[in-house]
């Protein structure tokens, strides 16, 4: 019979097989055979641990999903490391948050890796050799075969890292894709403003990450665990709760009463906001927002996949997965807003609004969907920091698909004007006419031109629509999913988040009143950078020759735009409140809900009444940001292109604030890198001064004595042995004539001897 | 009964054969020559002792008992038949290398 539960019990083969991709793709670089073959490779090993992982989802529907995490199969665990009283091992969890989050990463990886196949081409005659200038063939392959071997190790980083038991194997995992991120924003890290993205990425990340870890041995110290299951159970948090504020911690243990700052809080916050810290660093929440952007340096597929879908979800899965600790001072109701998730709430809304009012004053195509990200994180970030774990798990899951499916069309523009650029390059003789757009004069103070070189500036595009209708189709539907219109997927899971927002603003939280206005402001924003960048992108005239020749992308690229875009399109009807006009009781009833609406701590959360005002007002800001954008950029796009509306409607000042992202990275040059070169050059002086100076004088006040030493040695030591030696040697000089051979010689001294004695007898 | 002739005859003879044998041990350039004085020095020592033995042994009722003085002797005769054989094989075998038997030529263990 065919049991899909034991199928799903053996979960861990999901990971595997993308290690296994990566394993057969290192031999196969090592063995000079990687190229074409290797993306093949990657893509079978993702499209097996695809399949699994929808068999794992299929598994834990219809309710089965509690039955299943309790299963004798899933109690299973590889010992790995007896620490004090506790146990590390690896273990698989597998509940309707990991089973729906490893679905997601399945098909959107699987996704990325066949359009990756075609999209990373390129490679193959990227490389020349410096000095015959031919196209080196050999490195091209193992660069192309290196792409897909990174891409397999993230993934398996993902699936382990959603799979995961407990947090110390979630971290391990969590750290593999950390350096799978380096590694690929890093790709092209012949130039330098890769290799500058990946180290910025990787050390900002490292923040956040620092706060992850002390949050874990936290937990481990108090709770002896770090396993999800027990973690979780109610006892385990009241304890967790049990241990008082921070003042009173401090004071039991140092045996006198302290007063910290911010000591009157629960230590239970300060381990949960000490684990939100990674999530802040991970998942890009401001302030450790600066690397995501930068992390457009990387390959598009890698854009999509590690810094859209996956990884940066990775961040809230953990504060989804580790909700009870933050509500852990309500237990039985876990949508009350207790303690630390006020820190959370704050965060993402503040991170959302920000975000996307940058995103408005940005050119390059791939960066406003970065700042989009980073705003659409900091949404699911405050519904978790309201008690809105199912919104804000819905948005996770739809945001991914339909901003897999952005990222992937962006790099299917950014494809096509490439080629079309090269094209028009290659003719330029008689192109030349009209060739010769001259750059736009920027009427903007401190905003860069358009470089009519750069394939990713939205001001060299235009007229796309024509050129590449499934791309844009696609795209599309994407773009009216990210805004929050009706039908789309990214509605539902927005205005779910803003309901319940709504809801709790009823009740009276401040909280949720700020989160309900800045969400609902940056719904507004949303729609307009995106509207933007519709149509400056897809509609008008080409602004440049490129765009005017730019073709359709292969199919490779195309059918994963299609596929993703029937999830962005549908897969936000699986979560339609009930109540909802028309069409809510005939989708089942919110299905979504019910299948997610539970916790491991064992609380659950109800779904509220429909309540159309929140809905309207989101409804209302996507269609005031969408008219706005029409109006400033979709009715004379060619204008809006040589200068940017948006500076004259609210000043260049202001623009330049938004283009200059609110010059975050400026501060952070200015104070954190600045002081630290600072601190460095210190360190060095005072390493070559005082420490090197130390131990050169420690060698000088040795060599010194050496030298005495050596005195000694020489005259006093040496000479008394040559003396021995010397009177040795003259003693035997002078007694040699008596060994003269001669036996008669002998005899005759014998004989005289003889005599002596007698003698000396006789007298 | 006792000797008519008196013991330091004999001890004057043997003190000449001794001595005789002693000149031609440190004289001789011929190494036969030298182990001939060696002989004669051993006999002068076996008169000795054959006199001492006669003149104050049990014969003569002194403390001596039995064949001890005749049993020097013999075992003296014995020992320089085998030093001479010795000697005279060492001499050949030198002789066979070195083509000489004169011992100022036989200087190798010089210092």
């Amino acid at each position: 019979m065919f049991d899909i539960a034991s199928l799903a019990a053996n979960a861990w083969l999901v990971p595997l097989f993308t290690a296994l991709a990566f394993v057969t793709i290192l031999i196969q670089i090592w063995t000079g055979r990687g190229g074409r073959s290797s993306a093949w490779v990657a893509i079978a090993g993702v499209g097996a641990s695809g399949l699994y992982s929808v068999v794992v989802f299929l598994a834990t529907l219809g309710g089965r999903a509690e039955a299943l995490s309790h299963a004798p199969a899933m109690s299973r665990r590889l010992d790995w490391l007896p620490l004090g009283a506790g146990q590390l091992s690896f273990g698989i969890l597998i509940d309707p948050l990991g089973a729906a989050t490893l679905a997601m990463v399945g098909i959107a990886c699987l996704m990325i890796f066949i359009y990756a196949s075609a999209y990373m081409a390129g490679e193959f005659t990227l490389y020349t050799d410096p000095t015959t200038g031919a196209v080196d063939a050999a490195v091209g392959r193992a660069r192309y075969a290196r792409f897909f071997a990174y891409v397999s190790l993230f993934a398996t980083g993902m699936f382990g890292f959603v799979l995961s038991s407990n947090l110390v194997q979630a971290l391990l995992f969590w750290e593999i894709m950390g350096l799978c991120s380096f590694l690929l924003i890093g790709f092209w890290n012949f130039k330098p403003s890769a290799a500058q993205a990946a180290k910025k990425a990787f050390m900002t990340t490292r923040i956040g990450d620092m706060g992850l870890f002390i949050g874990i041995m936290m937990l481990f110290a108090f709770l002896g665990t770090t396993d999800y299951d027990t973690l979780m159970k109610p006892a385990s948090l009241a304890r967790l709760q049990g241990i008082g504020s921070i003042d009173g911690w401090l004071g039991g243990m140092l045996g006198h009463a302290v007063h910290v700052p911010l000591g009157s809080l629960s230590v239970a916050a300060l381990v949960a906001i000490c684990l939100f810290g990674g999530s802040v660093g991970k998942s890009a929440q401001f302030p450790l927002h600066v690397w995501l952007p930068d992390a457009m340096e990387g390959p598009t597929p890698v854009s999509a996949m590690i810094h859209a879908a996956t990884m940066v979800s990775a961040g809230v899965f953990l504060i989804a997965r580790l909700y009870p600790i933050f509500s852990s001072a309500t237990v039985d109701h876990p949508d009350m807003i207790s303690g630390p998730m006020y820190a959370v709430a704050a965060v993402g809304a503040l991170t959302a609004l920000l975000a996307a009012t940058i995103g408005m004053a940005q050119y390059d195509i791939k960066r406003v969907l970065a700042y989009s990200t980073i705003s659409q994180l900091g949404y699911m970030v405050m519904a978790l920091g309201i008690g809105a774990y199912v919104a804000a798990v819905f948005h996770l899951l739809t945001h991914a698909f339909f901003k897999a499916l952005l990222f992937l069309g962006s790099g299917s523009v950014i494809h096509g004007v490439e080629h079309g650029m090269h094209e028009a390059h290659e003719g330029h003789g008689h192109d030349q006419g009209h060739a010769a757009h001259p750059a736009h004069p920027s009427t903007i103070l401190g905003v860069a031109d358009a470089d009519p070189h750069d394939p990713q500036d939205m001001r060299n595009m235009g007229g796309l629509g024509k050129r590449m209708p499934l791309t844009y189709a696609t795209f599309l539907a994407g773009t009216l999913a990210l805004t929050g219109i009706p039908v789309f997927s990214g509605f539902w899971s927005k205005d779910e988040i803003l309901a319940d927002a709504f809801h709790k603003m009823g009740d009276g939280h401040w909280i949720a009143a700020l989160v309900w206005v800045l969400g609902t402001a940056a719904a507004f924003v949303t729609a307009f950078y995106m509207a933007r960048q519709v149509f400056m992108v897809f509609a008008g005239p080409p602004a440049t020759s490129g765009a005017a020749k730019a073709p359709e992308s292969a199919p490779a690229m195309v059918y994963p735009l299609v596929v993703l875009s029937l999830f962005a399109v549908f897969l936000g009807l699986v979560g339609v409140p009930t109540a909802f006009p028309l069409i809510g009781a005939w989708l089942g009833g919110n299905p979504f809900h019910h299948y997610m609406g539970h916790l491991l701590s064992g609380g659950s959360f109800e779904s509220h009444a429909f309540n159309a005002l929140p809905a309207l007002a989101s409804i209302g800001a996507a269609a005031s940001g969408w008219g706005l954008g029409y109006a400033m950029y979709g009715r004379r796009p060619a204008a809006a292109r040589s200068t940017d509306p948006l500076a004259s409607v609210i000043g260049v000042p202001l623009f330049r604030l938004l283009y200059r992202k609110y010059y975050v990275d400026e501060l952070y040059q200015a104070t954190v890198i600045r002081g630290s070169v600072a601190l460095s050059n210190f360190d060095s002086w005072l390493d070559r001064t005082a420490i090197d100076g130390a131990v050169n004088g420690a060698g000088w006040i040795g060599e010194r004595s050496s030298r005495v030493n050596n005195w000694i040695d020489s005259r006093v030591v040496d000479g008394t042995v040559a003396l021995v030696a010397a009177v040795s040697g003259e003693m035997s000089r002078w007694m040699r004539w008596l060994q003269s051979g001669r036996i008669q010689q002998y005899l005759l001294l014998a004989f005289f001897g003889v005599l002596i004695f007698l003698a000396m007898n006789v007298l | 009964m006792t000797p008519t002739i008196a013991l330091w005859w004999y001890l004057l003879v043997a003190a000449a054969l001794f001595s005789i044998g002693l000149f031609g041990a440190l004289s001789r350039r011929n190494a036969v020559g030298v182990l001939m004085g060696i002989e004669l020095m051993l006999n002068g020592a076996n008169v000795n002792a054959v006199a001492f033995w006669r003149y104050t042994g049990p014969s003569s009722g002194g403390g001596l008992t039995g064949m001890d003085g005749q049993v020097f002797a013999i075992m003296v005769i014995a020992l320089a038949a085998a030093e001479a054989a010795v000697g005279l094989a060492l001499i050949i075998s030198i002789y066979r290398s070195q083509q000489t038997v004169l011992l100022e030529d036989f200087t190798s263990l010089h210092g």
